[in-house]
């Protein structure tokens, strides 16, 4: 099973960025080259929603740091609806402290930047 | 000078770090800070947490894999702090008495098995992990004090100071062959308010170190303690509703949390909830034990660990690799061949690594001088529990140059079905404990017929068990911790457990017993004199045969325990040693004194090679002869054996010794003895009569009075008679 | 918690008296060994004065050792205790360190005695 992947740049500079399936070395370039058109985009907000996302790698992790890195401290990271897989790997590597993981949508909190 | 790894490279909120050094595993203060250490092979991802001391939930959480703060230029940095399957970061700047430690593991690719049912992996993020290498373990510092039993982490990883200035210190290197062991509970030697030590000291390591003189004058030379690193006292606790006390706990604690802390509650400094201090006292005893010339054996418990099975707590080991450390089933049930619940995977690569650091780690940092392996068996089963010829564990153990000179001794069987008395892998290196001799000289001593033969193996070190490895490889003994004590294996047929609330189904039945006419406690005069007598005779015919004698806490001032063979469980009288026995039964403990003083007097009784029955110096006297009630000619099919030995025959490095003439009659009435005859010169003295009431049961060596008809002894019926032959 | 050290003369210079007052642990047995060291380079009598002692740590007891071992090494020099709490005694017997000093119940016995 592969990785489906969207990226909708929405009002505000607030990139959603969809993701399903499982997010291993093999698929990560994936989400790597839609982190790059967020970027160009001007994001001025990440917003992962999560819901059908399986399994995350370390390599999916990397991805999280490279699009922490790239995108710069003045822009949030919200990781939304993530499976307890993907939630307990996060919590591992303590990347718990530099996103912000929420359990649904809230899109008062997420649109408005 | 400033090193350059004092320094950190990274940061995770505001705790400095950088990458840490696998070895040695576990907390070690570094420069600095601190370095961690934990190997697992399965997990993927592990964090560090840190707690102040006693409060329930961590006030840190770092992870060894992650999104860090590079300290040299400010960027974030993705950081894996671990090198091969070990997770290794070093702390700076970080105070280590004041908090305690654990970790966190998970593989989320792998999938978690439940609680109560089979799996292999037991990885759960929600669990704080004990780090097995833990040299500290805090959460029960005071022996019984209830704990919380809500608190999410139960047994919590320490750091210490491992300076301890030993004055010079050295393991006194006793030879095997001159040993005389006494097995002991720390806890229960000074525990009963009858010891006299202070409060503050009552069934501690210092307690026991207030007891050293009276060690000392009972003449044993070696101590082997019972488990003293940390065990969970509350492990199967039973509290009676009624009065809200506890009548059952671990007492005796074979349930090991961890392999590298001394039990906090075994110290009185352990209410400090300082675990250096912890670490210092037990030390402290140690060393004034090797000044008093007693050496210090641990009974160390490799075959399990207090975790359990699938329904047991998870507190270390499972929770950071579950298939590494123990024997699993194809279809991930735990073995159990400990008869507890799981088996430690011994011959493993990881875990024998971790068992050797271990018992290097005691013999290094606490000078140990021996350890005696519970259920040694289990250290011989590969993963999957079948037994091997050529059991790596045993033979790095058996090959290590740390432990080079510590005693090895095995309990050689298992719970499994292994029994391998006589046939333990021993490298040249292994003794066991020799439960052959436990059980001849018992059926002996209750007059059993047939016996003679069997007892003539004990009494030269079982040659047939142990050729061509000495007198030595055999722990002789008549009582441990498991069965009677030696009063009550003369005063019960039977066990009478029904304290330990099993319905009397618990301990052994094949005690070999015999209650000398009456069960339990008599006021019949003729059954006391008896069983006194009997006691006497199992310590004489113990310490009059070659190979290493041990005896049980409390047996030499007749402890009773009212008959329960199985004492596991209770923290009372039942298993405390009663100082006011010492008075009350002072004569008994004189004749233990003296018996320890015959042997340690006899080099002859104390070979290192086992006799051969042969006059090969010739000398006019083979090493040792077996006789009967006829001099020269023994019954092998009776309840009667006499031996004499030689004195010419005493090992290199001895002096000639006397002859000893050994009679004993386990025939119910008296019987003379034909006394064989000595060379010109030398004449027959009494130096042990049981059948005689004390002072007259045994004499000093020096003080034995010459034996007025030099042809013949009358030995009264159950008696055991010693002669030494000397020149005038 | 911290820790006060007071420095005074007693014994018509004979003895310094070094008094102690708070907690020694981790945080501030360093400071405590150091100040014992550098009165010790001056004077050869330190009574410690530990009444107003209210815990010490093993780190206490590794600070207290070594002002002893360099006492040692300086031959003439004297590091003795006085007042030690029954709890702070109690944990130095246990951990075997109180063999070390000379130890006095109170500070006026200690002065009668290395005065």
């Amino acid at each position: 099973m592969s990785l489906e992947s969207s990226l909708e740049m929405a009002a505000n500079g607030v990139a959603k960025i969809t993701l399903s399936g499982k997010l291993d070395a093999g698929t990560a370039p994936e989400f790597q080259q839609l982190i790059e058109q967020a970027i160009e985009n001007k994001a001025k907000r990440l917003a992962l929603l999560l819901g059908g996302l399986t399994f995350m790698a370390s390599a999916g992790l990397r991805m999280l740091v490279f699009a922490k890195q790239r995108l710069g401290s003045e822009v949030d990271i919200y990781v939304i609806e993530a499976q307890e897989q993907v939630v307990e790997t996060i919590n591992m590597t303590g990347l718990n402290y530099s996103v912000i993981m929420l359990d649904s949508y809230d899109a008062a909190a997420v649109e408005t930047v | 000078m400033d090193r350059i790894d004092a320094h950190p490279t990274h940061l995770f909120q505001e705790y400095k770090l950088r990458p840490g050094k696998p070895y040695p595993f576990g907390a070690t203060l570094v420069p600095g800070g601190i370095n961690f250490s934990v190997f697992s092979r399965n997990a993927g991802y592990c964090s560090l947490l840190l707690y102040r001391k006693g409060e329930r939930e961590p006030y840190a959480v770092i992870p060894f894999r992650g999104l860090f703060m590079k300290v040299c230029g400010n960027e974030p940095d993705w950081v894996d702090f671990r090198i091969g399957n070990v997770f290794t970061m070093t702390i700076l700047d970080i105070d280590h008495e004041e908090i305690e430690y654990g970790f966190r593991m998970d593989n989320p690719a792998l999938q978690h098995s439940e609680y109560g049912k089979p799996g292999f992996f037991r990885f759960d993020p929600g669990k704080t992990l004990m780090d097995p290498y833990a040299k500290g373990i805090g959460g029960r510092d005071e022996w019984g004090r209830e704990p919380d039993w809500t608190d999410p982490y139960w047994h919590r990883s320490r750091i210490i100071f491992d300076d301890f200035d030993w004055e010079g210190d050295r393991p006194p290197e006793i030879p095997m062959e001159d040993l005389v062991i006494y097995e002991a509970h720390v806890r229960g030697f000074t525990r009963h308010a009858s010891s006299g030590v202070k409060d503050f000291w009552a069934g501690t390591f210092t307690g026991m170190r207030e007891k050293i003189p009276y060690l000392k004058e009972l003449g044993i030379n070696c101590i082997e303690l019972m488990p003293i690193y940390e065990f969970d006292e509350f492990e199967h606790s039973k509290r009676d509703e009624a009065t809200g006390k506890y009548v059952k706990m671990n007492y005796w604690g074979y349930s090991t949390v961890g392999f590298f802390a001394p039990k906090a509650g075994f110290a009185a400094t352990g209410s400090t909830g300082d675990s250096s201090m912890v670490a210092d006292e037990l030390k402290t005893l140690i060393k004034e034990l090797h000044r008093n010339g007693i050496e210090v054996m641990l009974d160390v418990v490799f075959n399990h660990t207090a975790e359990g099975n699938e329904f047991g707590p998870t507190i270390s080991y499972r929770g950071i690799d579950n298939p590494t450390y123990y024997m699993l089933t194809s279809e991930g049930y735990y073995y159990n061949f400990s008869g507890t619940g799981n088996t430690l995977n011994c011959n493993n690569p990881i875990v024998r690594t971790m068992v050797l650091d271990a018992l290097r780690f005691w013999a290094s940092e606490y000078h140990i001088d021996g350890f005696r392996f519970d259920l040694g068996s289990i250290l011989s089963r590969d993963a999957f529990g079948a037994p091997m010829a050529n059991p790596p564990l045993l033979e790095t153990l058996a090959f290590d140059p740390v432990l080079g000179k510590c005693k090895l001794i095995a309990e050689a069987w298992d719970a499994g079905g292994l029994y391998q008395v006589g046939s333990f892998p021993a490298y040249g290196r292994w003794a066991e404990w020799n439960g052959k001799c436990r059980d001849t000289i018992r059926r002996f001593l209750k007059g059993d017929s047939g016996m003679a033969g069997a007892m003539s193996q004990v009494i030269q070190g079982s040659p047939n068990l142990y050729a061509g490895r000495g007198p030595t490889a055999s722990i002789n003994f008549v009582t441990c911790h498991d069965g009677f004590t030696l009063y009550d294996m003369v005063a019960y047929n039977g066990k009478h457990n029904e304290a330990n609330l099993e319905n009397n189904q618990d301990g052994a039945n094949d005690n070999n017993s015999w209650n000398c006419g009456w069960e339990g406690e008599s006021t019949d005069p003729t059954v006391n004199a008896l069983r006194r007598r009997q006691i006497r005779n199992a310590m004489t015919m113990l310490m009059v045969s070659q190979g290493v004698p041990m005896i049980l806490q409390g047996d030499e001032v007749g402890s009773t325990k009212y008959g329960n063979n199985n004492t596991y469980c209770h923290d009372n009288e039942l298993n405390w040693f009663d100082w006011s026995l010492t008075e009350k039964n002072s004569e008994l403990l004189r004749f233990f004194r003296l018996i320890i003083a015959f042997r340690h007097a006899h080099p002859i009784l104390r070979h290192r090679h086992h006799l051969r029955n042969r006059d090969w110096k010739n000398t006019g006297y083979a090493d040792i002869t077996w006789h009967g009630t006829e001099a020269w000619h023994a019954d092998w099919n009776g309840n009667v054996l006499a031996f004499l030995l030689n004195g010419q025959y005493v090992e290199e490095g001895h002096d000639p010794d006397d002859f000893i003439y050994v009679a004993m009659n386990m025939h119910w009435d008296a019987l003379p003895f034909e006394v064989p005859m000595l060379p010109p010169e030398y004449r027959w003295r009494m130096a042990v009569n049981t059948g005689m009431d004390a002072p007259e049961d045994i004499f000093a060596p020096g003080e034995e009075p010459l034996l007025e008809d030099q042809q013949q002894v009358l030995a009264g019926g159950r008696s055991v008679c010693i002669l030494v032959g000397r020149k005038n | 918690m911290d820790l006060e050290i007071t420095v005074s003369l007693a014994c018509e210079g004979k003895v310094t008296v070094v008094q102690a007052c708070g907690f020694i642990d981790g945080k501030t047995a360093p400071d405590f060994q150091n100040k014992i060291i550098e009165v010790m380079q001056e004077v050869n009598t330190i009574l410690i004065d530990m009444a107003q002692v209210g815990f010490m740590s093993s780190a206490g007891l590794r600070a207290m050792l070594v002002t002893h071992q360099q006492a040692q090494q300086a031959a003439a020099k004297v590091v003795a205790l006085a007042g030690l709490s029954e709890n702070i005694r109690d944990n130095m017997e246990a951990t075997g360190f109180l063999p070390f000093f000379q130890v006095f119940d109170t500070v006026d016995t200690g002065l009668k005695e290395l005065g």
